[in-house]
């Protein structure tokens, strides 16, 4: 089994173990097994999934970077979110303030980290999508 | 013998401000729970974080390879770039006065200072000190309120303005103690103490896999993941240790207002001494007056 543990500055979001985790990297999905050899990449903004026998659970996180080191797995992201923990409600309202606040915004660098934002709601809207 | 009615007035004064006092320990308590947790809560995020960049540096140095990355590049000092974290309130004991004592003692030479705090930004311009730019952050020290800052002072940093970056702030040892230190951020030259520092201070809450010399994968390839990896480290550990001087300032403020508020018990204790004496005094003398009438 893989261990899995998911960390956010402000905390350690989650801790699991999987048969299978497919990772979103700047390069494509890339699925670890048990027995991979240590690897240091870097995440995109995208889904996370987590494979057992009978279930699979799906994360949505904004980026970072993936750390496996004999059959463990560190995540470092910005924030993550569970899609069983997604309410259809509280993400539209999420992705109407970020467009106004997008819409408001002047400097280069708020309107990337906006812009950026707004892609990990879109995520999060189309993770539930699929859920349902 | 003092009037009566003055040493009432006194006492009631006194109680008054030791309210006062005591009101601002209890509320710099909670606060320092929240900024201590905060603080701890991102410290195995830091941990993996000085990890994983300690071993791609360890992947060049293996490889034989020099690693071009401006933060790995030590130069000649001609200007030490130093972000100061001060308080922006007073009462709170010798916490600043000791930060600034060591600026000055430590401090030779040409400086750039970045400053978070306004009694940070006051001693710099009293002392004519070379004040880049001063920032203000709210009590709650959000991430996005600090990213002004560290980007300024990476862009002065990489533009060449300041030849290295460090930090002085008050650290965090216990609720009693807090150490103003200036810790070297930039360049990065000693991965490995860094790590050891924060593994001691974690104490293997977390544990850390070692690489050794074993191979690595790296995804996409070494050169990419360190083109963004030192930056979220710098970042982050100057956040970190905003979260860690917050806790000291509220640490500290509380001790001061602990005493405080015993220095008023006291007071207020010794006072009514003085007005129950006089209150006898005033007794005694009335009785006196009436005894030596009768009898005359």
């Amino acid at each position: 089994m893989l261990k899995l543990e998911i960390i956010s500055p402000k905390e350690k979001v989650f801790s699991t173990e999987a048969k299978e985790v497919i990772l979103p990297t700047e390069s494509g999905e890339v699925g670890l097994l048990t027995g991979h050899i240590p690897l240091i990449t870097q995440l995109k903004l995208g889904a996370l999934k987590v494979i057992n026998d009978s279930s699979q659970e799906v994360f949505a996180i904004k980026g970072g970077y993936a750390q496996l080191v004999s059959d463990k797995i560190s995540i470092l992201t910005d924030e993550a979110i569970a899609s069983s923990d997604l309410e259809a409600s509280e993400i539209e309202q999420a992705i109407n303030n970020v467009e106004k606040q997008l819409a408001n915004s002047e400097s280069a660098s708020e309107k990337q980290s906006l812009s950026k934002l707004l892609k990990y709601y879109q995520l999060q809207e189309s993770l539930l999508a699929q859920r349902s | 013998m003092a009037n009566l009615r003055d040493i009432r007035r006194r006492i009631k004064s006194v109680k008054n401000t030791r309210q006062i006092t005591r009101a601002m320990q209890l509320v710099s308590s909670s606060k320092m729970k929240r900024a201590q947790d905060s603080a701890i809560a991102g410290r195995p995020y830091s941990l993996i974080l000085a990890n994983m960049l300690n071993t791609v540096s360890n992947a060049y140095k293996v490889s034989g390879e020099t690693i071009e990355h401006p933060f790995f590049q030590e130069r000649e000092v001609k200007r030490r770039g130093i972000i100061m974290l001060s308080s922006d309130k007073g009462l709170c004991g010798p916490l600043n006065t000791n930060l600034f004592r060591l600026i000055t003692d430590e401090v030779e030479g040409d400086a750039s200072f970045f400053s978070i705090g306004k009694k940070g930004a006051q001693f710099i311009q009293r002392e004519g000190l070379d004040l880049e730019k001063a920032y203000q952050i709210s009590d709650k020290a959000e991430s996005s309120e600090v990213a002004p800052l560290v980007e300024a002072a990476i862009n002065a940093y990489k533009a060449g303005k300041v030849d290295t970056l460090e930090i002085a702030y008050p650290s965090f040892v216990n609720v009693l103690i807090q150490k103003p230190i200036i810790m070297p951020l930039l360049p990065i030259l000693d991965l490995e103490t860094m790590l050891d520092q924060l593994k001691k201070k974690i104490k293997g809450d977390t544990e850390l896999a070692s690489y050794e010399s074993r191979a690595i994968a790296f995804e996409p390839s070494p050169e990419e993941i360190l083109a963004q990896l030192p930056d979220l480290y710098i970042n982050f550990m100057i956040y970190q240790m905003i979260l860690e001087s917050r806790a000291s300032e509220y640490s500290a403020r509380m001790v001061a207002m602990k005493a405080a508020t015993d220095n008023a018990s006291n007071l207020v204790d010794s006072l009514t001494l003085d007005y129950n004496k006089a209150r006898q005094a005033a007794i005694t003398q009335e009785i006196l007056e009436i005894a030596a009438a009768s009898a005359a």
